[in-house]
């Protein structure tokens, strides 16, 4: 059997975007999904179709092994944020610091993608040779054969509107520390 | 290179400066048991990154500060309205950090205040009451609070002068008996007001903290000469006095004060409901009106005395109170808010970070529209 691509959801608006526009159930059978603890603990809840809000429990498919739990340490997480800049770094949330970590220590990135509502955690992505891995949620839903009218924030022109930025700044200097 | 051992060192400083046992360490974290803590703090237990986020937000402090990563900032003294028995230093932490994360939106928006409030040269041991009232009418006239000065107040500090104002209800179980704080640091200016309170007696407090915020650094400098660290200085009631006198003179000016009493002067009295209606009208409590009435030599101080004691005239008062009094005000001033949105739009942050500012968690309520980022950015030429 072909293995599921992996697919970092890097933070909790991916995984409020995936419930909100229900795709999360054709994401989870086509991908391989992985989730930082800490954007766990943030993505709580989304609001449906009809604007109510629902709660996302994703505690519940950790348990049911339908997606990968990352837990970074704290010492982990120290050595990625020592490596950005301050200009990037500052407009980090935690759960896309730990997301970061979990790209930085990958090896092998050939076989992975990442999905992430946030320009700022997209950009950083460049300084750990991952911004190749970016993907929007319209674009991962389309693989798998989903097509929906989106939020911008979940469409390839805000992503590759942040990855050319990200390369701006590491090229500036902004994105890491040691380059 | 950041390892157990100084991240459990950090932890406990940072514990340690709010006062904090370990047990309410863990409470406030979150955590099943003060084992947890004791174990982290002994450096016998690697922290989670999740875990490191809990004890952050306990602690009012950022990630790279418990992580050895960015130096934790001095202390910095915050100064409470009324006293300080019965507090740790969780309102304190709370108000720091808060005003940093105002004073980042700022940078990050550009969006700087036209003015900064300035710093008086203060002696509190020879200070006179008639030197605060001077104060009192030249910073009127400054912040040109025109003459209905509490009308005014709230939104020249927060939009002209940048200080950043935030609201709590205030409990005694946690703030003691104290109303309001101030503090002057890296971010700016800050003052916390008591939510619960009422509109007229939030304008006091504001006004009595602006005192502080404008006699500042020689306060400071004379705080560390007469006191020795974590006491008061035998001054300190005293400043709070003139604080006082600052604020019922700066709230209440003598020439429209006196406008209204000597078109009443003939007739030789003024009614209970016209005193009421008074206190109202310039954002103050009756009590405060009164004394200042008494001061400006209007009514004398055993009239003052004896209203305040007649029932009639507190059933009058608390009837104009439930009319007046409004909603409780929100955590974050408005302006906080709107750079916070403005960051969010332009992109600046995303999601994630926007929750973390606002205090809420992601989903329980509305993004402002993502979509709009280009246009945010759109320019035009001014003239």
């Amino acid at each position: 059997m072909r293995r599921k691509p992996r697919l970092l959801l890097l933070d909790a608006g991916a995984v409020i975007g995936a419930f909100a526009c229900e795709g999360w159930d054709q994401l989870c059978k086509s991908y391989h999904i992985v989730v930082p603890t800490i954007v766990i603990g943030e993505a709580r809840f989304y609001h449906d179709s009809v604007g109510n809000q629902r709660p996302i429990g994703l505690d519940h498919h950790i348990e049911s092994g339908l997606i990968e739990r990352f837990e970074a340490s704290a010492t982990e997480l120290a050595t990625t944020i020592a490596l950005l800049h301050p200009y990037i770094r500052d407009r980090l949330h935690a759960g896309e610091l730990e997301a970061l970590t979990y790209l930085r220590l990958l090896e092998e990135k050939s076989g992975i993608g990442f999905i992430s509502a946030d320009g700022a955690a997209i950009q950083a992505t460049y300084a750990f040779d991952a911004a190749r891995c970016a993907l929007s949620l319209a674009e991962a839903l389309k693989r798998c054969g989903i097509t929906k009218a989106l939020e911008r924030k979940y469409c390839e022109e805000f992503v590759r509107k942040h990855l050319a930025e990200g390369e701006r700044l590491l090229v500036q200097g902004l994105l890491r520390v040691d380059y | 290179m950041t390892d157990k051992q100084t991240i459990a060192e950090r932890i406990r400083a940072a514990r340690e400066a709010l006062g904090y046992t370990q047990q309410t360490l863990a409470e406030l974290a979150g955590f099943a048991n003060l084992q947890t803590i004791s174990d982290i703090e002994r450096g016998q237990r690697e922290v989670k990154a999740w875990e490191l986020v809990q004890l952050s937000r306990a602690l009012h402090t950022d990630i790279d500060v418990l992580l050895g990563l960015r130096t934790a900032t001095p202390p910095i003294r915050v100064l409470w309205r009324r006293g300080s028995l019965g507090k740790d230093g969780r309102r304190e932490a709370q108000l720091i950090e808060r005003a940093r994360r105002f004073a980042q939106l700022e940078q990050w928006c550009g969006e700087t205040s036209p003015s900064t409030l300035p710093n008086e040269e203060f002696e509190p041991t020879q200070a006179t009451y008639r030197s605060v009232e001077d104060l009192a009418d030249r910073y009127r006239r400054i912040l040109d609070l025109g003459n209905i000065p509490a009308a005014s107040l709230l939104t020249t500090l927060g939009e002209t002068y940048g200080v950043k104002i935030f609201y709590e209800p205030l409990t005694e179980e946690v703030d003691g008996d104290s109303s309001a704080a101030c503090v002057r640091g890296d971010f700016g200016a800050a003052v916390l007001l008591n939510a619960s309170e009422a509109p007229w007696r939030r304008n006091f407090s504001l006004a009595h903290e602006l005192f502080h915020l404008i006699t500042w650094d020689s306060v400071e400098e004379a705080w560390a000469r007469d006191a020795a660290v974590g006491e008061e200085p035998e001054w300190f009631e005293q400043l709070e006095k003139f604080a006082n006198a600052f604020a019922a003179n700066l709230l209440l000016p003598e020439e429209s004060l006196g406008k209204y009493m000597d078109a009443r002067a003939d007739k030789g009295s003024i009614r209970y409901v016209d005193l009421i209606n008074l206190a109202r009208k310039f954002g103050v409590s009756t009590q405060a009106l009164l004394y200042r009435l008494a001061k400006l030599r209007y009514i004398h101080q055993e009239t003052v005395d004896r209203v305040l004691e007649d029932p009639e005239f507190e059933t009058l008062d608390r009837h104009s109170r439930h009319i007046h009094w409004g909603d409780a005000p929100d955590t974050f001033p408005e302006r906080y808010l709107r750079l916070a949105q403005q960051a969010y739009e332009r992109e600046i942050i995303g999601p994630s970070k926007l929750a973390e500012f606002l205090e809420k968690p992601l989903g329980s309520f509305p993004l402002p529209d993502s979509g709009l980022a280009d246009a945010a950015e759109t320019t035009l030429t001014i003239a």
